[in-house]
């Protein structure tokens, strides 16, 4: 679960508010898309759930917990993919998600059955072993994906995930996010791809320049615009 | 496979082309715009670039001094010899010996691993427009060095011998041409090596050829040098220049191109000099031509085979490598694994290492005359123990200063430091990690230095005792003034591993701190000292302080890091 309140965001001291006087819920069981234009202030505001910016104002809590007062444990229930897949060259594969195992006090069964399952799913084993610096950048996506997951995290937060997948492994991750929620658990992602939204999400958000311009399900949001088609609505609701 | 580029017709488009080319390699490479952003329109912090310039300025300052007393011998020497030309000669094969050793790895990493050249690959570009860009931003670092190598001899000589307007003039030529045929050289085997082998497959292992070259040009150097007993005495280095009349000339011969340019500035008034002045450009626009040529043959062939990176693909048996281990080993290790694995950083600490005691080693070994006894029999008694094991501390912050893997801890982390602040640990614990690492790694460093102080200079053991008793908190201090520099304020935001080390700031911050410690302490010492405070309670003083200091800005430190890892992005 993920609570934001009044949350706001501004870059170079206030001349570029990024994020305005966000409130949002995303409840336990749910896939939650987050649509916006470029700029919107999606990846902003993911970047605050997960503990990387600071919020200039406003709450957020994470399975209750506030990230900002409790960083750590709030982090503990996180799992997070960036939207850019910047990862250390230097280090294995393997390496990485060892070290990630280790940070988040994972036990050697638990990881050796993750591992297994992610690597075998997202046919990384041959390259496992390999510096992460002759990685394609599909690859260290789903390297981060798995680093994601390995503390099988109540909230999952992915930052545009698809882009940059093949068919395949997007597919894969669809099924990921899917049998997450099944848990009981949250996964939360930002896209511009109406689509993928349309068809996988349980809620959405459309959000432009910081402000939340719509938000419920497809049937909410369809029903208040007179039945328009998703591109339609956030066409119009997005405007300049 | 073959790429084939449309010549844009025109010369005069071409200029522009390759000149507004230059333009954004020179901004990129030096991070103009950053600089002017972050100084100039966000006003942030200008005595930091302030302070920067003015030790940049101090540093030059002391290194011309020592220079240009050293150029004063050679002068005079060469007067002696009646060869005036010889100290020219000299100057100009050093700088070109160094350009030629120095710009390879240069050439190397700006030619082919700087992250542009994929944004510059898929342009309307000719290779020889992108290398010859590229090639040009080295030259102008290549000026700057020489500028220090160079102009003082120029200066020396022109002034010494009553120069007219003419030499100077002529001297600026080959001056602006001196680095030409020796990067060119540099660049022509570059692209040629790396047309026929996937460099980037074996990188590190030729970081480290290169290395261990200069290296070994530093020792001969030094040895040379040191032959002498005492160098610093003009009368001395005209001896020893007389002495080595011939071993100097059969080394600029070994590279014409400095006697050229010798003998242009020399006979500047006579058709002989102006003959080698001709000589010296033409030849260098030969390798100029050279260069562009090879270029528009194999640059981009050969940065396409160094795009493929070696990949091993082969199963990795998980059982056996999925061990798990504490948080706080774990980042120790990340933090080992990314620093030693990156040839830029793991070659700022080692040579060190083995540079300084190499030092010690030729200067006293290799010179009887020395005093290598003298110095023994000091060191070697253990009522002496005092001074000694205060000159052991000040080596050992010294070169626990220069490894300068804590002053740039949080920088090098990069874009990747998003990491670290998603992960579930506190800022206080990767801080640790960070101090146990750059404190081991300066031990190790400092550890050769105390087995010859041991070995050869026969400190006893008790004293050796002391002064790791004094050093080891001493450590801990360099590392922690490092990691508060770097973690108020770090730079995050570079492409090229190199610019997290070397185009970093804080380690110049780190080192003028580091000295300052140094004076403070020998201050402490001597006004202690001076009211007869007896030795072994100065040092137990000095302890304590250092630990003290050590606390207070350990929790300064910690304070800077959760800021940095909690609020800044
Ligand atoms: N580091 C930054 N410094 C200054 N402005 C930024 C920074 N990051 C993002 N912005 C600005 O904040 C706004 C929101 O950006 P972002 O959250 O990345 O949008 P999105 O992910 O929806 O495309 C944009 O106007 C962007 O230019
Ligand atoms: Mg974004």
């Amino acid at each position: 679960m993920i609570e934001l309140k009044n949350v706001s965001k501004s870059y170079n001291n206030g001349k570029i508010k990024a994020v305005d006087g966000l409130n949002l819920v995303v409840n336990p069981g749910e896939i939650f898309g987050f649509l916006g234009p470029n700029g919107a202030g999606k990846t902003t505001t993911i970047k605050m759930i997960v503990g990387i910016l600071k919020p200039d104002e406003g709450e957020i809590l994470v399975d209750g917990i506030d990230i900002q007062k409790n960083p750590i444990e709030a982090k503990k229930k996180i799992g997070y993919v960036p939207d850019e897949p910047y990862i250390y060259d230097k280090l294995t594969g393997l390496e990485y998600l060892n070290f990630i195992a280790d940070v988040y006090g994972i036990s050697e069964k638990e990881r050796r059955e993750k591992l297994e399952y992610f690597l075998e799913i997202f046919e990384l084993k041959n390259a496992i072993g390999d510096l992460i610096q002759s990685y394609s950048h599909g690859m260290k996506q789903k390297l981060l994906i798995t680093a994601a997951l390995l503390h099988s995290p109540s909230v999952w937060i992915l930052d545009e995930p698809m882009t940059g997948l093949d068919p395949r492994s997007s597919f894969l991750l669809k099924e990921l996010m899917a049998n997450h929620t099944k848990a009981g658990f949250t996964v939360f992602f930002s896209t511009h791809i109406l689509e993928v939204a349309e068809r996988l999400c349980d809620r959405i958000a459309i959000i432009n320049k910081g402000k939340i311009v719509a938000c419920g399900t497809m049937e909410e949001i369809k029903k208040q615009h007179e039945w328009e088609s998703l591109e339609k609505i956030f066409l119009e609701l997005t405007e300049k | 496979m073959g790429v084939i580029r449309k010549n844009i017709p025109g010369a005069d488009g071409k200029m522009k082309k390759f000149i507004s080319l230059l333009k954004t390699q020179i901004n990129s490479y030096y991070g103009i715009s950053a600089i002017k952003y972050k100084y100039f329109v966000e006003k942030k912090q200008r005595w930091e670039l302030d302070l920067a310039i003015f030790g940049i300025v101090v540093g030059v300052a002391v290194f011309l001094f020592i220079y240009v007393m050293q150029l004063e011998g050679l002068f005079a020497a060469s007067i002696a010899l009646n060869q005036p030309q010889l100290m020219l000669a000299i100057v100009l094969f050093l700088g070109q010996i160094v350009t030629l050793i120095f710009g390879f790895f240069w050439v190397i990493s700006v030619f082919y691993f700087s992250d542009d050249v994929k944004i510059l690959l898929p342009l309307p570009l000719q290779p020889y427009e992108i290398l010859l860009s590229k090639y040009t931003v080295i030259l102008v670092n290549e000026y700057a060095v020489l500028a220090l190598l160079l102009l003082p001899a120029i200066g020396i000589y022109g002034i010494g011998t009553g120069a007219g307007i003419l030499y100077y003039l002529i001297a600026l030529v080959v001056f602006l041409f001196s680095p030409v045929i020796p990067l060119s050289i540099d660049s022509i085997i570059a692209l040629w090596l790396m047309r026929f082998t996937n460099l980037r497959k074996k990188k590190d292992f030729f970081t480290v050829l290169i290395s261990i070259l200069a290296l070994m040009f530093f020792f001969v150097f030094q040895y040379f040098v040191n032959r002498n007993p005492q160098y610093t005495d003009k009368d001395a280095v005209v001896d020893f220049l007389i002495k080595n009349a011939d071993l100097a000339k059969m080394a600029t011969k070994s590279f014409p191109p400095s006697l050229w340019g010798a003998y242009a500035m020399s006979d500047y008034h006579s058709l002989y000099g102006f003959f080698n002045l001709l000589l010296f450009i033409a030849v260098s626009l030969i390798f100029t031509g050279f260069l562009a040529l090879s270029a528009q043959k194999v640059y981009f062939k050969a940065l396409m085979a160094g795009q493929e990176i070696g990949a091993k693909k082969k199963t990795v048996a998980l059982e056996r490598s999925m061990k798990a281990s504490g948080a706080l080993k774990a980042l120790i290790l990340r933090e080992w694994k990314l620093f030693i694995r990156v040839p830029v950083y793991a070659m700022n600490v080692l040579p060190v290492a083995i540079i300084v005691p190499f030092i010690f080693f030729i200067s006293f070994v290799g010179n009887p005359q020395m005093g290598l006894e003298k110095a023994v029999q000091y060191t070697s008694s253990p009522t002496n123990w005092f001074w000694v094991s205060i000159v052991g501390l000040l080596v050992s912050l010294f070169l626990a200063g220069s490894t300068s893997l804590s002053s740039t801890a949080f920088s090098r982390e990069g874009k990747m430091f998003y990491i670290s602040k998603i992960l579930p640990i506190s800022p206080s614990l990767q801080l640790r990690a960070k101090l146990i690492l750059g404190s081991l790694v300066s031990i190790f460093v400092i550890l050769p230095s105390y087995i010859i102080g041991w070995y050869i200079f026969k400190i006893p053991l008790v004293t050796v005792a002391i002064t790791v008793f004094l050093s080891l908190p001493g450590v801990l201090l360099i590392n922690i003034l490092g990691l508060l520099i770097d973690s108020a304020r770090p730079f995050f935001d570079w492409d090229n591993p190199q610019k997290a080390m070397k185009g970093n700031v804080n380690v110049l911050f780190t080192l003028v701190l580091t000295l300052l410690s140094l004076l403070i302490i020998l201050t402490i010492i001597f006004l202690l000292k001076t009211f007869n405070v007896s030795e072994i309670l100065i040092a137990i003083l000095i302890e304590i302080l250092i630990i003290l200091a050590d606390l207070k800005l350990y929790s300064l430190t910690k304070d800077f890091a959760t800021k940095l890892y909690f609020e800044k992005e």
